[in-house]
């Protein structure tokens, strides 16, 4: 599940260098719009689809308007996505209200699954999250999209001389990673409680993990499983808050031994 | 001309006390002209004007940001909260206890705690070499989130509900307003004192130049995590005077969106000022409780795309701006009086031992990954001379050099030092060694930004040694050598001019001024001259003759254009393929059919 919300931060982190700390707005814009798209009557997966393309959209509106301006400042970066998440999130509250809301369909019919009950919606969510994995590993590994991305990632000025549209390619790098989250936020909707601050507790872990997972696709499947597990694991152990603070504590002095990603040792 | 400048010192003094003398007068007029609530919102935005401070210190002036600073502020409240109440079993408060002396010592406590706590993150993050700037701001971020979440599930902590109603009760709200304002006030001069200080230069050299001030000896780690200790413990004074006068603290005082909000204070005001932050803090803390009655969500937004514009477009914060416009409406645009001067100091030098050892390198070899730089590279650095490694493009030079710089890096083979206290080089750090005597002046000028030629120099005297804390260095004294570039070069004429708006030119000669400032054994220069015109060549070759021949500093010096080695060198090595082709006066050197035919190439006349 974890992958999921990590992937968008993943490309945007691995292929842009920019740490970007509104990824949970970006997350929210997406479960918002889906809800009011639900209410009007659309179907769920046509709605996650206005999700992804609302957050999508703002991607490209925040990338043209701060991002933009900031690739040399890579720390003033980090405060200005964080300052639009900030905006993002008042702006929900303004139009929604403080208040919880949730989706009204029952996603919780149950399946079995090697003779446990497991509802069937999280088995989608995995599903979903494979897929998408699947998707960007083919289109950064082996489309001339997935090259150029990389190129601009391994030296912009190069890039630039050879008459790559840098400014371009990060724009696209920048709104694929929005609509990821959009994406992400809409179908983990029916499964977690949805407020203004949706997902802002999910931006810590998913921050550890993708420093953990390095520059490469596997790596952040890898650190995003880990993490998932550990806390999980922990869970049974201590309490969820226990749990989560003694994964963050992992996670954090997993960073230290792997600077480069999990995937790599340290030369 | 004279006349002018003191005039200009005179109004630029007296507009600045009438300010401040205006905003205290009418800040402690405050409970006699605003009702009830206006004093309430004083008394807090005065708290958080002073926490502002805190940060920026660490953030603002030394670069360390802090994502977590709610958390120090908090254990201060906490400290006082835990000391003063009884928690009864269903975590409710039951009874508070204590006189002013318990609330003092808490405070103290907190502020312990506080630096403890800080002092452990700090030592985590920055110990460790790949730590990056991100480390540190995500660790803290965590730190903060973490601690959010633990608060709730602690029965001591008072759990959901918090601590409350321990406010100290000696004080009625008249008082507290005005010891608040005290306290915003002891904050500001702290700030101001160490700002001001010898030791605010290095806060912002470590901000600007990491790696420039671990080569002047600085220890750089050490010293970020002693400020983000320090500015936790003022965090924490903060937060145990606010704990003693509201008398509550829960968790949201430690977690992600209070620390969010000290960050935008000190953003939207202007970090790396001191009044920035705090008329920051005090204006929006201030509008947002009077506006937050009639728009309570809009304002938030509101304040959020000022921060993202503030970040994005005037990065230095609203103050800066503001004040050069101030400036120029009340001081007309007079100039500013000289701040800073050199003055030529004694320093330990003389020609003994000329000739003996002080590097011996053997059989070095050094790789990047699979490629091997340095294939055994031996040969001595003698006291007192001056010597010039030549050769080709990646020969191995710089490599070299920064091998010699620095003992942390893995390399095979050998090197021996012979200076004063100083004799093992492997696992030595950069600063160690350059405290010890070894300093590096790199190829392209690596100065910090924001320091004005003086105060570079100032803080190259100090090699690693801590600077003054309170004091303000004005007269600056540098060895004779260094005084000489800077009036050579024509760097005396801008002592008050910050090092990045000087010319290229300049900026080589301040690095290499800077370096001689240190007063270094064994000084290793990589293209001083690079980017120099003719003239300032001849300038920089002098003082570099005079400085080993007379003063027995011992150069190894990289360079490329020949007539220079030639008219320099007391001795040269041309090194080749990460060997060394040959090794001598710089007479044989030329005369070597070798580094002809390897090197200069057979057509160099001899």
């Amino acid at each position: 599940m974890l992958v999921l919300v990590v992937l968008g931060l993943g490309i945007v982190l691995g292929l842009m260098d920019v740490i970007n700390l509104a990824q949970s707005g970006f997350m929210a814009v997406g479960v918002y719009a889906a809800l009011t798209a639900v209410r009007h009557g659309v179907e769920f997966w046509l709605a996650v689809l206005i999700g992804t393309a609302a957050s999508a959209l703002l991607g490209a509106l925040a990338e043209l308007v701060v991002i933009r301006r900031l690739y040399a400042r890579p720390l003033d970066t980090l405060l200005a996505t964080w300052g639009i998440s900030l905006v993002v999130v008042e702006g929900i509250i303004v139009v929604f209200g403080h208040g919880p809301q949730a989706f009204n369909e029952p996603f919780v019919v149950g399946v079995p699954v090697l003779g446990l009950l497991y509802p069937a919606y999280r088995l989608v969510l995995v599903a979903a999250a494979a897929l998408a994995v699947a998707v960007l590993t083919v289109i950064v590994r082996f489309t001339p999209w997935g090259l150029v991305a990389r190129m601009v990632m391994a030296n912009a000025p190069l890039s630039r001389a050879l008459g790559i549209d840098v400014v371009r390619v990060r724009q696209l790098t920048f709104v694929a990673g929005s609509a990821l989250a959009g994406f992400a936020g809409a179908v983990l909707g029916p499964i977690q409680g949805i407020d203004p601050y949706y997902a802002t507790s999910l931006v810590a872990p998913a921050f550890l993990a993708v420093l953990l997972a390095g520059r490469s696709l596997s790596g952040l499947v890898l650190a995003s499983v880990v993490l998932a597990v550990a806390t999980t694991v922990f869970s049974r152990y201590f309490n969820p808050v226990y749990a989560t603070a003694v994964t963050v504590g992992v996670a954090v002095a997993l960073l230290r031994l792997f600077p480069q990603g999990l995937t790599r040792w340290r030369t | 001309m004279a006349d002018v400048i003191a005039r200009g010192l005179d109004r630029r003094t007296a507009v600045r006390t009438v300010l401040l003398a205006v905003a205290a007068v009418a800040a402690m007029l405050g409970p006699v002209l605003g009702d009830r609530y206006t004093v309430y919102l004083l008394t807090q935005a005065f708290i958080y004007a002073a926490l502002a401070v805190s940060l920026d210190l660490v953030w603002g002036y030394a670069g360390i940001l802090d994502l977590g600073h709610a958390v120090w502020f908090g254990i201060g409240a906490l400290a006082v909260g835990v000391m003063t109440t009884t928690v009864g079993r269903d975590g409710m408060v039951v009874a508070v206890h204590g006189g002013a002396g318990t609330y003092a010592a808490a405070v103290l406590l907190g502020m312990l705690a506080s630096a403890l706590a800080a002092a452990v993150v700090g030592a985590y993050c920055f110990s460790w070499r790949g730590s990056t700037r991100f480390y540190v701001a995500i660790v803290t971020l965590a730190v903060s989130v973490v601690c959010e979440a633990l608060y709730l599930e602690q029965r001591w902590t008072g759990g959901d509900n918090g601590l409350f109603g321990f406010q100290l009760r000696l004080l009625d709200r008249i008082a507290w307003y005005e010891v608040c304002l005290a306290l915003l006030g002891v904050t500001l001069a702290v700030g101001v004192v160490l700002t001001r200080s010898d030791f605010g230069l290095l806060m912002r050299a470590i901000r600007d130049n990491e790696a420039r001030a671990r080569h002047l000896g600085f220890r750089v780690d050490l010293l970020k995590v002693a400020i983000l200790a320090g500015g936790a413990a003022l965090a924490a004074l903060v937060g145990g005077v606010y704990g003693a006068a509201v008398g509550l603290v829960s968790s949201p005082l430690f977690g992600f969106l209070f620390s969010t909000q000290i960050v935008v204070w000190v953003a939207i005001g202007g970090r790396g000022t001191l009044l920035g932050p705090v008329l920051g803090a005090i204006v929006l803390e201030f509008a947002s409780s009077s506006l937050d009655r009639s728009f309570p969500d809009q304002w938030q937004l509101l304040v959020g795309l000022a921060f993202v514009a503030v970040v994005v477009f005037i990065p230095d914060g609203l103050l800066p701006p503001l004040g050069r416009l101030l400036e120029r409406l009340l001081l007309g645009g007079e100039g500013r009086r000289p701040q800073r001067s050199l003055v030529p100091a004694a320093v330990p030098g003389g020609t003994e031992g000329r000739g003996e050892v002080v590097a011996a390198l053997s059989e070095v070899t050094f790789a990047y990954g699979a490629l091997q730089v340095l294939r055994g590279v031996s040969m001595e650095v003698r006291r007192s001379e001056l010597l010039c490694l030549i050769g080709p493009n990646g020969a191995g030079k710089s490599t070299l050099m920064a091998l010699i710089g620095d003992g942390t890096m893995r390399h095979g083979g050998s090197i021996r030092f012979q200076l004063d206290g100083l004799s093992v080089h492997r696992g030595r750090t950069v600063d160690h060694l350059a405290r010890r005597g070894v300093i590096r002046k790199f190829q392209t000028p690596s100065l910090f930004e924001s320091l004005t030629v003086a105060e570079t120099l100032l803080l190259a005297r100090h090699r690693g040694q801590l600077p003054s804390l309170w004091r303000r260095t004005r007269r600056i004294e540098v060895p004779g050598a260094a005084v000489e570039l800077c009036r050579l070069s024509g760097l005396d004429r801008h002592l008050d001019v910050r090092a990045s708006a000087l010319p290229h030119g300049l900026q080589q000669a301040l690095e290499l001024a800077a370096t001689v400032a240190a007063w270094p054994e064994l000084l290793l220069l990589d293209e001083p001259t690079a980017g120099l015109t003719a003239q300032e060549r001849r300038v920089v070759g002098e003082v570099l003759r005079h400085l080993s021949r007379e003063q027995g500093r011992t150069i190894l010096l990289i360079e490329h254009d020949l007539e220079f080695v030639d008219e320099l060198a007391d001795r040269v090595v041309v090194l080749q393929d990460g060997g060394v082709l040959a090794d001598g006066s710089s007479d044989e050197i030329k005369r070597s059919e070798t580094v002809r035919r390897g090197y200069l190439g057979a057509s160099t006349p001899p």
